[in-house]
């Protein structure tokens, strides 16, 4: 049965110019799990958000949109509630509540449910999604990953027939995000709801999802079953944002079927390549020496009661170099970073920039050299344009007029960002955003770059364009420190990798050493090449690798 | 654990009866002159703290509250001269005796007062306050929810801002003053981000179905027998307390000549009333207690 119906559909935003989609079409069966892939701007978020009536937003609506056979302008309030439900990206600023329970009653009670009906339904969802025990507990302190069970939860309790998804695992780490997916997987099975999910990262859905489809600038330009979109795609950029393995047999000449998952991958693919290994002239040089930040048995904790966040820590930054730092939730990466950056002092040990103590540079340490770039990016920006933040810090920093508005021109061309500088931070996607903070910090000419999550809500695209302005900022001579839970970014952008375990930094290693070693805490790419291909650790090394050696 | 209360006698009570004690003692304080009404009120917001609180916090109070009794005592006579017996003179001002009793008077009441405030703010806990509101004003309830979880977010955000704006420099002037310019601008940037997000939530809001149709209140709170007899004694010794008032046995002058506290038999009764108005939930807590020692030798 046909759940849903999409037809010649095309929308454009009050006021625009362009259209957003064009000529949608879609037919979604009852109980179907579908994957939408695609870059930031080409238009998921505007498709989900007009399957529901209450969200759509404001425009010129072509075309027809069929719930369950009726119109979707013909569904009554109450009809046009009980058919789907929505759960967005960011998982706090969807909370309405400040406490679990009122969370979860919060939708019943616009349905005008009674007393008694609330409470049933609350224990069952509580029950079903294990959440018994946070009932009484406030919603802003909860993790994100928590955040985002319960935005699922409150919807799930009115038991909607759709479920519309817009890119969940965008702000959860990763361990969250793969819980977060099996919830949505195993209500899917076992209550046979109907989900539409939009997501860039897509491992562990492929291989559950029975439909996918690719959006590029508005247009739909393939749907159907998973295995087969993915052997008819062949746009460059879409291919990005999909899982190494299938990097990998694409390029390795697409032959056979496409894996769906790394065991698939193992037995299928590699299989008939002949074991070989990467050349290792072509890894990358070690660089050299000079020792710019480094900080020496660090203690730190917020409070005199608290335990410490981080104990016994040392770490050296080299010029030229990008180290990355892995490390669970709350393992203390920000921490260190504001310990790094002169925000917060540790109460023993100390920290040396340029051969001096980081203290005895007062207040202008970030004039020196050593700049952070926030978690958030759009904190990065103080005023309504991005072009004033620009001729902001150039001030701060002391430039003159005309040394200002050549650096600001060479910085903005090299980030990509020209087209950005008049525009409100506000106006901008993830990945735009990240690139205009890193343009910005780049204007104070720092010795030390240190990022916090650069990676965090931003799409494939995105991604590789921050990893090579990175590497491009090392190879300028600074030192350059990431903190990431993505491995396959860490992979991709690092010189040197470490995690931060129990307050130290444990396994310290250039970046090959560091994702060769592990079984299990490593790339996808390693753990389908493991054995086959010696010595990769990301996607392109392996084909690179197996067309210079042939195959069997 | 949230609650650190050695024991909140009004935790097992329905909101409504929580609020009606309350309210009916605030009340008769608030409108009362007679000095025993006002010790009374005093000494029963100062057991009922020791019930919540313990002894240390109940002597805690106690000592916040001759100061704040001694300043309203002393500043009376500075603006009311009436009074028979002058002691002294300050500064050219007579203080008389009666501008200080009243001064004292006014004292007790208004400490009274506050301590039961805070009394109140113990035991009626978030969940129980919106669930009155949210009764009869569900909109408002809905409102103070939001706005509580907002302003959690908003220090945190702050903080945020601030550290993020440090690190890129921009705190690193010499003068003090432009620093805290710069402060007021990362302000306005909260305002801005907390208004795209308050965007989002809107979103998530009617996402969920707010403004399709009514809305009723889910929150629980059963009201039992034992929440029966404390309302129905509350209103007969209030009742008794302002029958007795109303025939003239609340009322004391002050001035010219202080009167004297009666202990005849309507008095005392009307002493006796309000004593027991407001020590009914220690009589409550100790009728627990009891039983619960009673059930607990039985096993």
């Amino acid at each position: 049965m046909e759940i849903l119906n999409v037809e010649n559909m095309s929308f454009r935003y009050g006021g625009n110019g362009k259209k957003t989609l064009y000529n949608i079409n879609l037919n979604i069966r009852e109980g179907e799990f579908v994957v939408l892939c695609g870059h930031s701007g080409s238009g998921k978020t505007t498709l989900l958000r007009l399957l529901k009536k209450e969200i759509a937003p404001y425009g010129e609506l072509e075309g027809e949109i069929y719930c369950e056979g009726k119109k979707q302008t013909e569904l009554s309030g109450t009809e046009s509630m009980k058919f789907s439900g929505y759960v967005m990206q960011n998982p706090e600023t969807q909370i309405i509540t400040d406490t679990v329970r009122y969370e979860l009653a919060f939708a019943l009670e616009n349905m005008g449910c009674g007393r008694d009906e609330v409470n049933r339904k609350t224990a069952e969802i509580c029950n079903i999604f294990g959440i018994s025990e946070w009932i009484d507990k406030k919603t802003y302190n909860l993790s994100g990953g928590q955040k985002q069970l319960l935005n699922l939860a409150s919807v799930m309790i009115t038991e909607p027939k759709v479920l519309l998804l817009d890119e969940p695992g965008a702000y959860l780490d990763p361990k969250s995000r793969i819980n977060f997916y099996d919830t949505v997987k195993r209500l899917n099975r076992e209550s046979g709801v109907t989900v539409i999910i939009a997501e860039h990262h897509l491992e562990g859905l492929l291989e559950t999802a029975d439909k996918l489809g690719i959006m590029e600038s508005g247009r739909l330009t393939d749907f159907g079953e998973v295995r087969q979109v993915l052997e008819r795609c062949d746009a460059g950029n879409v291919i990005q944002g999909f899982p190494a393995f299938v990097r990998i047999w694409k390029g390795l000449g697409s032959r056979g079927k496409c894996p769906l998952s790394v065991p698939e991958a193992r037995s299928g693919l590699m299989s008939d390549i002949k074991r070989t290994e990467v050349n290792k002239e072509v890894l990358k040089e070690p660089k050299r020496e000079t020792t710019v930040l480094a900080a020496e048995h660090i203690y730190f904790r917020y409070e005199k009661n608290q335990p410490d966040i981080l104990t016994d820590l040392s770490l050296k930054l080299n010029q030229g170099e990008v180290f990355c730092l892995v490390g669970g939730n709350a393992s203390g990466k920000s921490t260190l970073l504001r310990v790094l950056s002169d925000i917060k002092k540790p109460y023993t040990g100390k920290v040396i920039f340029k051969n001096k103590n980081i203290r005895s540079y007062g207040s202008s340490i970030h004039k020196q050299g050593i700049t952070l770039l926030p978690q958030n990016p759009l904190h990065a920006f103080i005023c309504d344009r991005i072009s004033d933040d620009y001729t902001q810090v150039c001030r701060s920093m002391g430039y003159t007029d005309d040394c200002a508005a050549e650096l600001t021109e060479k910085l903005t061309a090299e980030t990509g960002t020209k087209e950005l500088v008049d525009k409100n931070p506000n106006d901008l996607s993830g990945g735009e955003l990240q690139k205009c903070a890193l343009c910005k910090a780049l204007l104070t000419k720092p010795k030390v770059l240190l990022l916090d999550e650069p990676d965090k809500g931003i799409d494939a695209c995105a991604k590789k364009q921050i990893t090579e302005l990175l590497r491009k900022t090392a190879e300028n001579g600074t030192a350059v420190l990431v903190v990431t839970h993505d491995l396959e970014f860490a992979s991709e952008v690092a010189d040197k990798c470490g995690i931060l375990f129990g307050g130290r930094i444990e396994g310290e290693s250039e970046v090959g050493d560091f994702f060769l070693s592990g079984r299990l805490f490593t790339t996808e790419t390693v753990k389908t090449a493991r054995g086959i291909v010696s010595g990769a650790y990301r996607a392109e090394q392996v084909t690179e690798a197996v067309k210079k050696h042939g195959t069997e | 654990m949230e609650n650190k209360y050695v024991n909140n006698v009004f935790e097992s009570m329905h909101p409504l009866s929580v609020f009606v004690y309350f309210m009916a003692v605030c009340v008769i304080t608030m409108f009362s002159i007679h000095p025993m009404i006002m010790v009374i009120s005093f000494m029963s917001g100062i057991a009922v703290n020791m019930l919540q609180r313990g002894v240390r916090s109940a002597l805690i109070t106690l000592a916040a509250a001759v100061p704040l009794i001694l300043l309203l005592t002393l500043t009376n006579p500075v603006f009311v001269h009436s009074g028979r017996d002058v002691l002294f003179f300050l500064l050219g001002i007579p203080v008389t005796l009666q501008a200080l009793l009243y001064g004292l008077n006014m004292g007790v009441m208004i400490a009274a007062v506050i301590i039961h405030f805070r009394n109140y703010s113990f035991g009626m806990s978030m969940g129980k306050t919106m669930f009155l509101i949210g009764r009869i004003l569900p909109s408002t309830a809905l409102l103070i929810s939001v706005t509580v979880k907002n302003i959690e977010q908003f220090g945190r955000r702050y903080l945020e801002i601030s550290d993020a704006q440090k690190a890129l420099g921009y705190f690193s002037e010499e003068k003090k003053s432009k620093n805290l310019i710069k402060r007021l601008k990362v302000f306005f940037v909260l305002v801005s981000c907390a208004l795209e997000d308050s965007v989002e939530c809107a979103v998530s809001m009617r996402a969920k179905g707010y403004g399709t149709g009514r809305r009723k209140s889910s929150l629980r709170h059963r009201f039992t027998s034992g929440d029966t007899v404390f309302v129905t004694s509350i209103a007969v010794f209030a009742g008794a307390t302002l029958v007795l008032m109303g025939k003239g046995y609340g009322d004391f002058d002050f001035y010219p000549v202080a009167d004297k506290i009666l202990f005849g038999v309507p008095d005392t009764v009307m002493y006796a009333a309000f004593f027991m108005l407001t020590f009914l939930p220690v009589v409550r807590s100790l009728r627990e207690g009891l039983r619960w020692k009673y059930l607990m030798s039985k096993i």
